[in-house]
């Protein structure tokens, strides 16, 4: 009789992000256009929204994005991290972000 | 410094940022004072807005908050508008896969995702997609059926596929779609040949698809027609795509030697280089000159002047097109198109409200004759 060998616990890897491969865009002075096909508008990222933007050209985890951007703009990282919640929330509903599944790196 | 030199050279300063090889100096020169409207004006029209942009960012430039402010409104306009016309291309290109028609992505999109650093760089305000001659009919039923409207019908049934060049095509929302059969108008168009540049394709990224194009020896060959043939004096970006794939390019030297010789376009590739060497300060790789070094013929220089004198507005591309084309019977009928086109083409031709005849359009050769 042949032992299976034991699986392991899965390990709960903390969620990471990118952009979408499917978004068009443009980045220039701290601001980033978007677009896709079939959708007629054309959004406009800046500020923290942009950097945000910039941050996701690699997939990261938030806290990666919270600490980074704590590290640019010198912020309180409790203030940042819930602004990049909502960012990011708001992106994936938009379809800019996409959450990475390891197949996909 | 003359206001007009300091102006000249703060465009060729903008349009040189970035390039490897470069050798214009490193200091930007300032805007004449009270000219910047005009400054701009030639900024956007020269397609450089992206270069200007990215030369402030990096300190290369310098220019007052309420110029910057223009400088960014006017180049977020260029980009919605390459945006828009990317959206439009990844519509249309799975329209023609479809189809199962073969196409490369020429120019704009493709240029400003593989020859530059950052795509914003390169603003572009139309889309253009070569097919093969086999194609041409197909392809323009594709576009009729999305809805796109061709602006100038062909000036006799069969003429684009034995003459044409491209024909120019109008989205409902007024992006302008160029369907190309060749890469120039004219002799040079009917010696380069067109199927032959399907064997040189390689693939862009866009959208999260892979979209074909030329490679990098196909894409300089096409930069310099492009800027020689297509008007008669270069804008800077068009130079500057010359420069850039010169720079970062792989390009086949002895595949471009080949097609000087056998596409007859040596005389364009050396005019190309020579003015790009002097536009944008660049000194040329040295196997471009060896790849050139071949007597450039009399008689192609003769038709490289047709494109770039004032002749070109007074129909000496067609003429030389007439010595161009093979076979009595065919130079026949080009005659006929020209001179007797289609009631479609000659309305179109003449615009809304204004007269259409024969005689309006035999003016030219007209003058042609009396002046002999």
């Amino acid at each position: 009789v042949t032992e299976r060998p034991s699986t392991p616990f899965p390990r709960t890897l903390p969620a990471r992000f990118w952009r979408s491969p499917a978004a068009l865009s443009r980045s220039f002075e701290e601001e980033v256009l978007l677009a896709a096909p079939g959708r007629e508008a054309i959004d406009r990222l800046s500020g923290t929204a942009a950097a945000v933007w910039e941050l996701l050209d690699v997939p990261r985890t938030l806290p990666d994005v919270v600490a980074a951007l704590g590290h640019s703009y010198g912020a309180d990282s409790a203030t940042i991290a819930r602004d990049v919640d909502g960012l990011v929330d708001d992106l994936l509903a938009r379809g800019w972000l996409e959450e990475v599944i390891d197949n996909d790196v | 410094m003359s206001e007009l030199v300091r102006f000249g050279e703060l465009l060729r300063h903008v349009a040189t940022f970035g390039l490897p090889g470069a050798t214009l100096a490193p200091q930007a020169p300032v805007a004449p004072d009270g000219e910047w409207d005009a400054v701009l004006a030639s900024i956007s029209a020269d397609h450089l807005t992206g270069l200007a942009v990215a030369a402030l960012e990096a300190g290369a430039l310098q220019v007052t908050e309420e110029a910057l402010e223009d400088l960014l409104a006017r180049h977020r306009a260029a980009m919605v508008a390459a945006l828009g016309l990317e959206r439009t291309l990844l519509e249309l290109t799975t329209a023609f896969e479809d189809q199962g028609l073969d196409y490369v992505v020429l120019k704009g999109p493709a240029v400003a995702h593989t020859g530059y650093p950052d795509p914003s760089w390169r603003p572009f305000n139309d889309l253009d997609i070569l097919v093969r001659t086999g194609d041409w009919r197909p392809a323009l039923g594709l576009l009729a059926n999305l809805g796109l409207r061709r602006r100038l019908p062909e000036p006799r049934p069969g003429f684009d596929e034995r003459f044409g060049k491209a024909a120019t095509h109008v989205t409902p929302d007024g992006q302008e779609i160029d369907l190309h059969r060749t890469l120039a108008e004219g002799p040079f168009g009917l010696w380069i040949d067109p199927n032959e540049l399907f064997d040189h394709v390689t693939t862009f990224r866009l959208g999260g698809r892979r979209l074909p194009r030329l490679d990098d020896s196909a894409l300089l060959a096409h930069a310099c027609v492009h800027a020689v043939l297509g008007q008669s004096q270069p804008l800077l970006y068009e130079l500057r795509d010359i420069a850039q794939v010169l720079a970062v390019g792989r390009v086949d030297w002895e595949l471009i030697a080949r097609w000087a010789e056998q596409w007859r376009l040596a005389v364009v590739l050396e005019h190309a280089f020579a003015l790009t060497g002097k536009a944008l300060g660049m000194q040329l790789p040295h196997e471009a000159q060896e790849a050139l070094a071949m007597r450039l013929p009399r008689f192609e220089r003769r038709v490289l002047e047709a494109y770039t004198t004032p002749k070109r507005y007074r129909g000496a591309v067609a003429m030389s097109t007439i010595g161009a084309i093979r076979g009595v019977w065919h130079k026949a009928a080009y005659i006929r198109a020209l001179l007797l086109p289609g009631e479609e083409f000659l309305s179109s031709r003449a615009g809304n409200g204004h007269r259409s005849s024969y005689l309006l359009r035999w003016r030219t050769p007209i003058r042609w004759l009396t002046r002999r």
